[in-house]
């Protein structure tokens, strides 16, 4: 496994058998999106609270060396921790989006906490994603 | 002479119901919800689930809707928990409990072909409540619906009906805020 596309393709397989993610493959990938993402001047990574998500997040914060930001939810309410710096530019990642309402939500916390959104990225592309017209966003 | 009162109707049990709950739980602040987004309103269900003197109350009401020929009640952890045990203790219907997350499951006794009613404390957009209810079928389980205690009103009650469910809610979100009801009269 050397290429992105077999590490992909090794994430993908991973995760549709419910298992925990290659971290080689991970390395692979999240270098890949951290070196498209450097262009955007993030300042840090916003990710939810998933382990598959989060293992990736680090990957990409580490690359961009930035840091890492987590959304709670719980009881239907929508929290960042720790909370952004005044100024932020973040990058929503994730390793797929799939709820269009989902996406949405995150972008208005974002805004809410008067934090700029550079980019939207994950490791395939999806039609939540391809649905973004107003914020560019990244695929592995 | 006039006889005194000495018992409310359902209608004035209901009101003084939607008034309590409203000046516990119906929080005003800065809010951002995972179902709409910003908002100035947030109903804080373990601000209603955690007084007895509301849960039991609940409980009653919410019982009058449950149907007779469901076997078995199923609440969600952890915010419907309190609730279904009310509701069991109520209707001496016995209860499981769903665990969500990445690995859902069913915990407690739930044989096959068991007709189980959900209960919910608040319904935002029903996404919850529908992997509820599919984790509920998975195991065997014959649902019957979903009886909440507050429908929010974000459009939870009709993915839940658009998915096949019947549901019903005790209050709807301006039931509380207006302390009133507009077809409410059993």
């Amino acid at each position: 496994m050397t290429t992105i596309a077999e590490a992909l393709e090794e994430i993908q397989k991973a995760s549709a058998a419910e298992r925990s993610a290659v971290p080689a493959a991970v390395e692979i990938v999240g270098s890949a999106l951290a070196e498209q993402l450097k262009a955007k001047g993030a300042t840090a990574i916003v990710v939810r609270d998933d382990i598959d998500d989060a293992v990736l997040a680090h990957v990409v914060g580490r690359e961009l060396g930035v840091d890492i930001i987590r959304v709670y939810e719980e009881e239907g309410l929508l929290t960042l921790a720790p909370e952004p710096a005044p100024g932020t530019r973040a990058v929503l990642l994730a390793n797929h989006w799939d709820a269009p309402a989902r996406l949405q939500a995150l972008r208005l916390l974002l805004a809410h906490h008067q934090t700029s959104l550079v980019a939207v990225a994950a490791l395939v592309s999806s039609d939540a994603l391809a649905a973004l017209s107003d914020v560019d966003t990244v695929v592995a | 002479m006039t006889a005194p009162i000495a018992f409310q109707t359902r209608r004035q049990r209901w009101l003084e119901l939607a008034r309590d709950v409203s000046a516990a739980a119906c929080l005003r602040g800065d809010f951002v919800l995972s179902s709409s987004g910003p908002s100035v309103e947030y109903i804080d269900k373990y601000l209603f689930e955690t007084r007895p003197t509301i849960l039991r109350r609940l409980a009653a009401l919410m019982a009058e809707s449950v149907d007779s020929t469901v076997d078995r009640l199923a609440g969600r952890e952890l915010g419907a928990v309190p609730l279904v045990t009310a509701l069991s203790l109520e209707t001496g219907l016995p209860f499981v409990i769903v665990r969500s997350g990445r690995n859902p499951h069913v915990v407690g006794e739930l044989h096959s072909g068991e007709r189980v009613l959900l209960i919910e404390d608040v319904i935002m957009t029903g996404a919850q409540a529908i992997t509820t209810l599919d984790t509920l079928t998975a195991r065997g389980a014959d649902t019957t619906g979903v009886l909440a205690a507050i429908d929010r009103g974000d459009g939870g009650g009709q993915n839940l009906s658009a998915a096949g469910h019947h549901v019903e809610a005790l209050f709807t979100y301006a039931d509380l805020q207006k302390g009133t009801d507009h077809d409410n009269n059993r």
